[in-house]
């Protein structure tokens, strides 16, 4: 008898500190959505918390999902998220679609480069990145490796080419934009969306996101990858093997934005954080961490090889033109049509 | 005179209204909302239109080609391979009978995602470890393959070993179970051995060998993290990707809907085969004891059966995911230089790990004792009482067998962002508890019904004969009796709770992420491959701990008891 209360002692105290453990991991800080990679991202959000004492709850899913999520809870009046984080088209689209954003202009604004400025006060700019092509340098030659987005549809690369799905990746849409749309127009034929009839025959992996193509280019499964920059320089300065060419073409240039949800909770400690996100410190983290390329001119950066984004032909993404439904129906019927013909 | 009418009145009835109640929320709500968004449109008027318009999208069409394609293969493959491994071990005096148990038992509570993150480092087809290996054996001049785990034919692959530990567990105790006598009139008669295997035992077993692909067929339509992870068009992907990337409820509903019927038709066909299987007592001293057979050099070739399938459900698979969460750097390959411990203790000092961690524990916690209980219910019900309309009770608590944990979780966040969007649910770890509880109500109800059926209602009626109430023989007879079966419902619910991806990938939010989708998250690229490995290895470490203590508490090897639902 007396056992038996002592074993269902144990089992009620076991059930109540398993439901404090539940209880405790809930608990509502100032809440951020983003898309980026958690081991980008995740370090900036740290660094602020050490320089502010703010507590943070973030919320990380492919930026395509995290939308979704956003999405759902402003349909039924219950965001969430006080803070979302995402590339410039996704953003647009989410204001387009539920007026979604707070305007609030941050402190150090008028620091920010122009072509930085003109997007607040809706969003506000964290800073860019630029499209790559990476490559396993065990496995490819500097000499060997494709030095614009032509060389890409070199038949000898059958087999060997990752990108990320448009399904799944946020980011991805902007590159199709540029070579299909803008090459496309621009120059002709090898670009446009034949361009990509012509990769589907080469048999590309599609990829969830940029981490597997950085994951795909280390092991040499896939040695060769359409991939952000932000995904490949920490892994090269880890000594990994991966080396990369800014195409000769020149390259789209995607901008991070952040933005406060209407209804927001915690729209002191947002403001606090897109403040944060503009200053010398927070710029600094985002270049350290995230690897987006400064909004801001006075914070130093530069790529391994001591070159710096000014050094190549950038261009900057135009987010109305970005056509997501298209870009992915287009990527659909281009690997069907190369699998079944 | 109201005490005794009160005393009189059979509470059976209430508990029996309760029990369906609560079953008909978990289970029917979901569903019967999937149903009605899908045969309706944007104005709330019925249509097909949804139908017309989901079937007729390629890329649906070809998730479902592969989906039934893929579904088929395994149950194929798990019969021509869980049938002889069963006979093997209950039936002869092959060497290695642990080795197989074992095997088949870490299929059952692997997680499918993590086999697929080794088989992904195995067999890719350009640098795969297999593939060097066999180019180098076969002197190959390709450069590609011969193997791709990037093919249907890998994504059946990867799922066979799970689907055979299903048909194991179906056929295993049939085998042991049969009634020698008629073996023993045909071997009396001159037939040779494999004679009666052919027209005697594999005939009597067909019920079960039948049950146990079945049962192969619908986990494997069910599945979600391999077709994930391969990034290849699955149903269970459409289902996610319709709600997800595109808010398309309609599309959502209809795919769940069509998941849905076909589990159900599977699981009707099974619930068919079950039927022919006896049922067997154990407590009441009645039992068969087939002939073991004596083989000689036969025996070795079960042996190597059972090799082969060990070396590829775990051993193969389980080398490469700690080999590999040991690399420092992913490009230096295999070298001695290039190994470390610091991605597990990396992966510990992540925030998201350990939150996963938390919450799997408190979902798996709770989900296992309510399930448990609902079982112990429910099951009782079901096998002992006399009460009319007990059947539905039956077909409510299985019917989740039959529901994809995608669509189940669609069907969740459409009637708490629908109809019910005024209860605090959406987003938070109710929704996920609901989830769970509904999911494994099959294994609670199916487990104790099991233990129950082995104990000899001669053993309650005496009790209740010599003046014991209701209450009083079911917690002092009937609970102790079963009392390791409901150990081993609670461990095994537990076990498969604490791994759960495919409801949990649709369902979590801020700070409801779990260990599978943190597993996830950092295999989709938030942390390097191996750090990802090393999380996976301590999550198969943490399930198997928590068996060991188990098989401590109720003094008896799991291993011995498996069954499934």
């Amino acid at each position: 008898m007396i056992r038996r209360a002592k074993g269902l002692v144990i089992v009620v105290t076991l059930l109540v500190m398993v439901s404090v453990i539940g209880t405790v991991v809930q608990a509502k800080n100032l809440t951020i959505y983003y898309g980026m990679g958690r081991d980008h991202f995740a370090p900036v959000i740290a660094a602020f918390t050490e320089a502010t004492g703010i507590q943070v709850d973030e919320f990380r899913a492919p930026t395509e999902e995290m939308i979704t999520t956003v999405e759902l809870e402003l349909r039924v009046r219950r965001p969430k998220a006080d803070v979302i984080v995402a590339a410039e088209p996704q953003m647009r689209s989410l204001q387009s679609k539920y007026d979604a954003f707070l305007e609030y202009t941050p402190k150090e604004q008028d620091k920010l480069i122009p072509s930085m400025q003109v997007y607040t006060p809706l969003y506000t700019p964290l800073g860019m990145q630029l499209y790559i092509l990476a490559y396993n340098s065990n496995l490819i030659s500097a000499d060997d490796a494709p030095k614009s987005w032509a060389e890409l549809l070199n038949p000898k690369w059958q087999n060997q080419i990752a990108i990320a799905d448009p399904k799944s990746s946020a980011s991805v849409h902007g590159a199709l934009w540029f070579v299909a749309q803008y090459l496309g127009e621009e120059v002709g034929a090898p670009y446009g969306w034949e361009f990509f009839n012509e990769l589907a025959k080469l048999n590309p992996t599609l990829t969830s996101g940029h981490g597997p193509i950085r994951d795909l280019i280390q092991t040499g499964e896939r040695p060769l990858g359409v991939q952000l920059i932000s995904s490949e320089i920490p892994q090269y300065l880890a000594g990994e093997p991966v080396r990369w060419n800014i195409p000769e073409e020149g390259t789209p240039v995607e901008t991070q934005l952040a933005a406060i949800i209407k209804g927001a909770e915690n729209v002191e400690d947002a403001q606090a954080f897109l403040d944060w996100l503009v200053s010398v410190e927070g710029q600094t983290a985002n270049w350290d961490h995230a690897v987006l390329i400064p909004a801001r001119d006075d914070v130093d950066y530069e790529f391994p090889d001591g070159t710096k984004a000014g050094d190549y032909t950038l261009v900057p993404i135009i987010a109305e033109e970005v056509d997501r439904d298209l870009n992915m129906k287009q990527i659909d019927e281009a690997m069907k049509n190369a699998r079944y013909n | 005179m109201a005490i005794t009418k009160l005393r009189k009145f059979d509470f059976t009835y209430l508990v029996w209204a309760i029990c369906a109640g609560l079953l008909i929320y978990l289970v029917l709500s979901p569903i019967g909302y999937m149903v009605y968004e899908s045969f309706t449109g944007d104005d709330g008027a019925f249509t097909l239109r949804n139908y017309y318009d989901s079937f007729s999208d390629p890329s649906i069409v070809e998730a479902i080609y592969n989906t039934l394609f893929v579904s088929a293969g395994v149950a194929v493959l798990s019969m021509l391979i869980g049938v002889p491994l069963a006979y093997g071990v209950s039936r002869t005096n092959m060497p290695g009978k642990t080795l197989v148990k074992m095997s088949i038992f870490i299929s059952m509570i692997t997680p499918s995602f993590l086999l697929s993150m080794a088989y992904i480092v195995l067999a890719g087809p350009n640098v795969g470890y297999a593939n060097r290996f066999l180019r180098l054996l076969f002197n190959l001049s390709t450069n590609y393959g011969p193997v791709n785990v990037y093919s249907l034919l890998g994504l059946i692959v990867m799922s066979v070993p799970g689907g055979v530990a299903y048909v194991f567990l179906q056929t295993s105790p049939a085998f042991e179970n049969m009634d020698p006598s008629l073996e023993e009139s045909a071997r009396t008669s001159g037939a040779n051995q494999w004679r009666i295997f052919r027209d005697i035992t594999l005939p009597l077993a067909r019920p079960a060998i039948l049950s146990g692909a079945l049962l192969a067929f619908s986990i494997t339509l069910a599945m979600y993290g391999i077709p994930h992870m391969l990034n290849m068009e699955y149903i269970t992907i459409s289902i996610r990707k319709a709600l997800l990337l595109g808010l398309d409820f309609k599309t959502t509903a209809t795919l769940s809907i069509a998941v849905v019927v076909i589990s159900m038709v599977v699981l009707m066909l099974y619930r068919m085969t079950l039927k022919s299987i006896k049922s067997y007592q154990i407590v009441s001293g009645k039992g068969f004891r087939p002939r073991v057979l004596q083989l000689k050099r036969g025996r070795y070739v079960f042996l190597a059966g059972g090799i082969v399938y060990a070396v590829f459900a775990f051993l193969l698979p389980y080398a490469t995911l700690v080999i590999v969460s040991l690399f420092k750097k992913v490009g230096d390959g295999l070298t001695w230089g290039n190994l470390t411990l610091t991605n597990y203790t990396h992966a510990l000092s992540l925030p998201m790990p350990r939150i996963g961690f938390a919450n799997s524990t408190w979902l798996a916690v709770w989900s296992s004792t309510i399930v448990v209980m609902l079982g112990i219910v429910v099951g009782y019900i079901i096998v002992r009482s006399k009460v009319r309309g007990k059947g539905i009770l039956d077909y409510l608590s299985i019917m989740p067998l039959g529901i994809a944990g995608t669509a189940l979780a669609a069907g969740l966040i459409l009637i708490y962002l629908g109809p019910l969007w005024f209860l605090p649910v959406y987003g938070t770890m109710w929704i996920l508890l609901i989830g769970y509880v509904t999911r494994f109500v099959p294994l609670g109800v199916r487990n104790i019904q099991t233990s129950l059926m082995q104990v000899s209602s001669e053993l309650e009626e005496a009790s209740r004969i010599t003046g014991a109430t209701w209450g009083q023989t079911i917690r002092r007879i009937t609970i102790p009796l079963i009392k390791n079966g409901v150990l081993y419902a609670w461990v095994l619910v537990f076990v498969r709770a604490f791994s759960e991806l495919s409801v949990s990938v649709l369902l979590r939010n801020v700070g409801t992420d779990v260990v599978a989708t943190a597993i996830l998250d950092m295999w989709d690229g938030s942390e390097r491959m191996p750090v990802a490995m090393a999380f996976g290895v301590m999550l198969f470490l943490f399930v198997t701990i928590v068996i060991l203590i188990a098989q401590k508490i109720t003094g008896r090897s799991i291993m011995d008891k498996v069954e499934s639902t």
